[in-house]
C-alpha cells in the first residue's frame, strides 16, 4: 500500500467543556454515513415484503380510504369542495410522514446503540438519518397524490411546484423535535409511552381530515400556532384550487419557534450524545 | 521514527455508581424524580459523606510514536477497554487529555453495523461508511476484501444465511482493509477457524509493522510479544508498569501467576 498522505490534523480529545458547540463539519464530512444509513432502512424495509415499496403508498391509501368513509357517511365533515379521498389523502400523507420521522427521530439512538457503543460519528446523523428515509416514503406517496388529483379531473397546477417545499418544513419541525426526544428516550424508557400519547394528540389538533374553517373563528389564531396546520393547509392550496392559502404570518411565526428549537436543541444533543457512555 | 501520534496525558475517567444518575439500566422518569428528591434530601443532611463515583481510569500518561505497536494488557475491569473508548471518542475523559494525530480507525468490534437482511456485498459498503471509509475507497478494495474473507460465491447472499465463521471472516476482511494510520484493535483475533485465524494474525502483523501505529488490547501474551514493540500494563485503572513487549507480559503473567493459587478448591 502506498504511504498515505499524512493527515496532519489534530485531534484534541479532552472533557466536556462548558460551551461545546456542534461541529457541523464533521457531520458534512460524514454524509456518507448518512447516505448508507438511509439506503439501509430503505432496503430492509421494502426489500422483505412481498408488495415492497409499494407499501410506502398504499398504507396511507388505504388510511386516507377509511377516513374518507367514516368521515364522509358518518359526520359529513366539510372538505373545502375537493374530493375527499383527495382532501383526506394529502393530509394523512403530510401527517404519517410526521409522525414517522419524529418517532424514529426519537428512538433511533436506542435503536442504534450497539453503534453507539463501539464507534464515534456524529451522533446527529442518526436523528437526521430518520428523517431523511422518511422524506423518500414521502416523495412516492406524493406521486401518488399528484396521481389521484389528476384523476379526479382536478387541473394541473404550478403550485404544485411548491410541494417539495412544504415537505421539507414538515421534516424540519419533526427534526426539531426529535433532537429534544432522541436524548431523553436514550435515557428514559417513558419517552416509549410519551411519545405515541403527543403523536395522538397532535393528529387531532392537525387538520387531517377536517379543514381549519370548523375551528371557531376565536381559535384559530392558536390553533394555527400548531406548524403542521400551516404546512397541511399550504399543501391542500398548493394542490387544489379550491382551498384557501395558508396563514403565512402565523406559520412564520410558528416555524421561527421550531427553528429556535431545533438549533437550541441540537446543541443540546451535542452535549447529551456524551452522556450515554455510561450506558456502554 | 519518533514522531509522535498518540499523546496521552494524565487521563482520568470516571464513572458513577449511583444507577440513578447512569444512563443504564434505564430509569423511568419517576425513579429519576424521585432519585432527584432522595439526593437533595442527603445533600441537605449529610453531604458528600456517599462516594457514588469512581475512576475507571486515573492518571494515565503515554506516547505512541509513529509505526510503533503497543500492547494493552491487564486484568478484567482494569480500564484496557475504557481507554480504548477514549482514543476512539466513544467517551469523553473526566481529566487530562489525548492528542491523536491523522485519523484513527477502531476496531472495537468486527462487523459493526453488519445487517442481516443485507448481502454480503451490501453489507461491505455499509460496513465501509460506518467504519468511515469513502465509498471510492471500499469499491476500490472491494476485490481484495472478498479475497481475503474467502466466500465469492456468497457476497451476494443476504448475511443471514451465513454461517458464524463466514459472517466472521467477512466482517474482519473488511476491518483489515481500512485506511487509517492509527487502528485501535479491542481483542479482535481470534476470527474463524485456526487456518483464518493464523491468517488475520498474519495480517495484523503486517499493518503493524507496515508503518501504521496500532494500539491492541489483549489477553493472549503470545501475541503480544510477536505484534508489540512496547506493552502497558493497566491494573485497577493505573498505568503498573510500561516498556518493552516481553518483559512487561512476563511481570504479568507472573504475577497473575501469584494472585491465583495453584491449587483449585
Amino acid at each position: 500500500m502506498p504511504p498515505a498522505a499524512h493527515n496532519t490534523a489534530t485531534l484534541l480529545i479532552e472533557p466536556l467543556g462548558k460551551w461545546s458547540l456542534p461541529n457541523l463539519a464533521e457531520f458534512w464530512a460524514r454524509r456518507e454515513l448518512l447516505y448508507f444509513l438511509v439506503w439501509r432502512d430503505i432496503r430492509v424495509r421494502y426489500s422483505q415484503a412481498a408488495l415492497g415499496i409499494a407499501w410506502a403508498i398504499l398504507n396511507p391509501l388505504l388510511l386516507a380510504g377509511a377516513f374518507t368513509v367514516f368521515f364522509g357517511t358518518l359526520f359529513s365533515v366539510p372538505t373545502e369542495g375537493v374530493p375527499r379521498p383527495a382532501f383526506i389523502f394529502a393530509g394523512i400523507l403530510m401527517w404519517r410522514f410526521f409522525a414517522q420521522a419524529l418517532t424514529r427521530a426519537s428512538n433511533g439512538l436506542r435503536k442504534e446503540r450497539n453503534l453507539l457503543a463501539k464507534l464515534y460519528f456524529p451522533r446527529l446523523i442518526i436523528p437526521v438519518s430518520s428523517v431523511v428515509t422518511e422524506w423518500v416514503d414521502l416523495a412516492l406517496g406524493l406521486i401518488a397524490l399528484l396521481i389521484m388529483v389528476t384523476a379526479f379531473g382536478l387541473p394541473i397546477r404550478t403550485t404544485f411546484l411548491l410541494l417539495p417545499g412544504f415537505a421539507l418544513l414538515a421534516g424540519f419541525v419533526a427534526l426539531s423535535v426529535g433532537v429534544w426526544f432522541a436524548p431523553l428516550a436514550m435515557q428514559y424508557d417513558d419517552f416509549q409511552h410519551i411519545l405515541p400519547l403527543l403523536t395522538q394528540v397532535w393528529f387531532w389538533a392537525s387538520a387531517i381530515f377536517y379543514p381549519v374553517s370548523v375551528i371557531p373563528d376565536q381559535w384559530r389564531a392558536i390553533y394555527r400556532l400548531n406548524p403542521m396546520v400551516g404546512i397541511i393547509e399550504g399543501v391542500r392550496w398548493s394542490l387544489f384550487e379550491s382551498s384557501p392559502p395558508p396563514d403565512v404570518v402565523t406559520l412564520a411565526i410558528s416555524l421561527t419557534f421550531f427553528g429556535v428549537l431545533l438549533v437550541a436543541g441540537v446543541v443540546r444533543f451535542n452535549r447529551a450524545q456524551w452522556a450515554f457512555d455510561e450506558s456502554f | 521514527m519518533s514522531e509522535v501520534v498518540i499523546r496521552v496525558n494524565d487521563l482520568g475517567k470516571q464513572y458513577s455508581r449511583n444507577p440513578v444518575r447512569s444512563y443504564i439500566p434505564n430509569p423511568t422518569l419517576r425513579e429519576a424524580l424521585s432519585g432527584l428528591i432522595d439526593r437533595s434530601r442527603r445533600s441537605v443532611g449529610n453531604s458528600g459523606s456517599q462516594d457514588t463515583t469512581f475512576w475507571a481510569l486515573r492518571e494515565v500518561t503515554f506516547d505512541v510514536e509513529r509505526g510503533q505497536t503497543i500492547g494493552i494488557i491487564g486484568s478484567n475491569g482494569a480500564g484496557k477497554s475504557t481507554l480504548l473508548k477514549i482514543l476512539a471518542r466513544i467517551i469523553l475523559p473526566n481529566e487530562g487529555y489525548a492528542q491523536v494525530q491523522g485519523q484513527a480507525g477502531s476496531l472495537l468490534q468486527i462487523g459493526l453495523g453488519f445487517h442481516p437482511d443485507l448481502t454480503g456485498r451490501e453489507n461491505v459498503y455499509l460496513n465501509g461508511a460506518v467504519l468511515g471509509m469513502k465509498r471510492a475507497t471500499v469499491a476500490e478494495r472491494f476485490d481484495a476484501i472478498v479475497d481475503f474473507s474467502e466466500i465469492e460465491d456468497f457476497i451476494d447472499t443476504p448475511v443471514k444465511r451465513y454461517s458464524h465463521g463466514m459472517y466472521v471472516r467477512l466482517a474482519f476482511a473488511i476491518a483489515v482493509h481500512m485506511e487509517q494510520e492509527i487502528l485501535l484493535i479491542d481483542e479482535v483475533l481470534a476470527a474463524g477457524d485456526l487456518q483464518f485465524q493464523q491468517k488475520s494474525f498474519e495480517k495484523i502483523r503486517a499493518i503493524a509493522s507496515g508503518g501504521k501505529s496500532v494500539l491492541i488490547v489483549s489477553h493472549a501474551m503470545n501475541k503480544i510479544r510477536e505484534l508489540a514493540d512496547r506493552a502497558i500494563w493497566i491494573d485497577g485503572g493505573r498505568i503498573r508498569s510500561m516498556g518493552e513487549a516481553d518483559s512487561i507480559c512476563g511481570e504479568y503473567e507472573e504475577a497473575s501467576l501469584k494472585r491465583s493459587p495453584p491449587s483449585a478448591p
